[in-house]
């Protein structure tokens, strides 16, 4: 159902008397098996938008796209033309980057049989991370006296689809890895998450380090499906992964404030305590001497969790 | 690739407190990142920033609004070309901040602020404060030089460089959805701006007329949610600009 919802049919009243209501309703179906995936180890997404998981914002797209129209027959026959007359056409649109570009197109009857991804050279130039649409749309792609007499002029969408691929509202700010936990693994089958703190890491000074050299975040492969799921509701508003990141990176920044030996300079965005610092002295307003308690304050560690909610946005 | 990136709350503190006359320094502590990998050579802003304060010292002696759009034609090819962004850069309202606001902070006030330097002070959308990046001016600037970049021309950016209007530019080509198709963004240059080599700002349709141009932003519009301009040829896009036009009022 939500499939049909969002499809756009626009063909005008015809201008011939012919009514237009069978062709509406061919149209209204025709696109609705359409699929779309964002990575080559993805599955289809279920519906037509995917938000990108933290691990995925840097990751380059490499969509694929199941393209397959219902009824082209009855199609072509109640509106009088040939599979030549009508195309499909794939095309991209980024909203931070301003593009609107044609991808690919097809004669009607002469769609790829096989699931179709775009060069990668035709993508490159739109690698920006951030949310971008893919338009998979029917169009008259040739002058006919026929469809010109129903109003259906050059370059007419009949009818389309978009899929969008939505970045994370708040990135990662630990490196991230999705892992099979039980079985051979030192972690439990049903944990969802740990921290796993690597072995140069265990000198004095380790918060002093870039955040990638200091550890990596583990988080339970059984639980992507559903995170992932949860994550493409729309009037979730990305709780789930919020919620979540705000648990890990409550876990992390308690562990530096209660460890660190030594409070970063106010310049050092680099490594984990300088990070740790900058966000917590911005969003408290508290000079830096002041942040190292909020590990300590009591053991609900309520203040430091409500800065991070702040920071990560968890609560609109 | 990373970049750096600023807050609204950073960068409007910054602009205010330089405003009134003291060296404020932003803090490495408050500067964020986008992307990753390398971070991205700040060297080819401070170029670019060089190159714009020569073209501005440069430049004739005539009204605001023609000083403004003579300085842009120029500017906007030097920002696209000189800052050779990444797409993650380009695409980053926070990254546009931070350029804005800490290497081209001259170059704003410059060109949105009274030019005389006697008048108010540009706003602060125009450093992209507390709005999307269409409004940050160097990004306007880098955006007019995207959007009809030419690469089948030996000059890429003839078109972005021909003497025009910037609110043809916002509220014609950047801002609403049809002029992403950089096809039809390149035909409406060529259709509004026709002389290629003209010194002062020659309108095909009117400008401020509401049967003018604005009329026909309305009207792509609206077409533009039943028709899909980026499979148009340039010759049907600009047949179709010539039809859509015939009534409309010009200059």
């Amino acid at each position: 159902m939500r499939a049909r919802r969002r499809e756009r049919r626009l063909i005008p009243p015809f201008g011939d008397g012919s009514s237009p209501h069978g062709i509406f309703r061919l149209l209204g179906s025709a696109l609705a098996k359409c699929r779309f995936a964002p990575f080559p180890n993805r599955g289809w997404v279920d519906g037509e938008t995917y938000t990108l998981n933290p691990l995925e914002v840097n990751t380059p797209l490499e969509p694929r796209l199941d393209i397959v129209v219902d009824g082209i027959e009855d199609l072509t026959d109640r509106l009088g033309v040939s599979g030549g007359d009508l195309s499909v056409g794939v095309s991209v649109r980024s909203r931070h980057l301003k593009r609107y570009d044609a991808l690919e197109q097809w004669r009607i009857d002469a769609l790829p049989a096989e699931p179709w991804s775009p060069s990668p050279n035709k993508l490159g130039h739109l690698q920006s991370g951030r949310g971008i649409d893919f338009i998979v749309a029917i169009r008259v792609s040739r002058n006919s006296t026929r469809l010109a007499r129903l109003g259906l002029e050059l370059g007419k969408v009949l009818c389309r689809r978009e899929f969008s691929i939505r970045e994370s509202v708040d990135t990662s700010t630990f490196p991230f890895e999705w892992v099979e936990f039980g079985g051979d693994s030192e972690y439990p089958r049903e944990l969802l998450w740990a921290i796993r703190w690597n072995d140069s890491a265990d000198d004095e000074d380790r918060f002093s380090r870039p955040v990638h050299e200091v550890l990596t975040v583990l988080v339970n492969k059984r639980a992507e499906r559903s995170l992932t799921d949860m994550g493409a509701v729309r009037s979730a508003g990305d709780l789930a992964w919020k919620m979540l990141a705000a648990e890990i990176t409550t876990q992390i920044w308690s562990d530096v404030l209660a460890n660190i030996e030594e409070e970063p300079n106010e310049d050092d965005t680099e490594t984990l305590a300088g990070q740790v610092f900058a966000h917590l002295s911005r969003a408290s307003g508290k000079p830096y001497a002041e942040i190292e308690g909020l590990a300590d304050q009591d053991d609900s560690l309520a203040e430091l969790r409500a800065l991070i909610a702040k920071i990560l946005r968890v609560v609109a | 690739m990373r970049g750096k990136t600023l807050t609204n709350e950073v960068a409007r503190l910054a602009v205010t407190e330089r405003r009134q006359g003291r060296a404020y320094k932003v803090l490495d502590s408050s500067v964020g990142n986008v992307g990753e990998g390398e971070f991205w050579d700040e060297s080819k802003a401070e170029r670019a920033a060089v190159k714009l304060r020569a073209l501005k010292s440069g430049l004739p002696e005539v009204g605001k609004i023609l000083k403004g759009n003579i300085f842009d034609k120029d500017a906007c090819r030097i920002v696209h070309e000189t800052l050779a962004l990444p797409p993650n850069l380009a695409a980053s309202e926070g990254f546009w901040r931070w350029l804005a606001v800490e290497k081209f902070g001259d170059i704003i006030e410059f060109r949105n602020g009274d030019l005389s330097g006697s008048g108010p002070p540009a706003h602060l959308a125009n450093y992209g404060i507390d709005t999307r990046a269409e409004y940050n001016r160097l990004a306007i600037l880098w955006f007019r030089a995207d959007m009809a970049y030419d690469g089948d021309s030996d000059d890429p950016y003839h078109l972005a460089a021909r003497l025009s209007s910037t609110d043809f530019w916002e509220s014609g080509v950047i801002r609403p959805r049809y002029g992403w198709c950089r096809n039809l963004a390149r035909e409406l240059v060529r259709f509004q701006y026709r002389d290629p080599y003209s010194s002062t700002v020659k309108n095909y349709l009117h400008l401020t007329n509401e049967n003018g141009i604005r009329e026909l932003y309305k009207r792509l519009r609206r077409l533009h949610s039943t028709v899909s301009f980026e499979y148009m040829s340039d010759e049907e896009i600009r047949d179709m600009l010539e039809e859509k036009s015939s009534d409309l009022r010009r200059s």
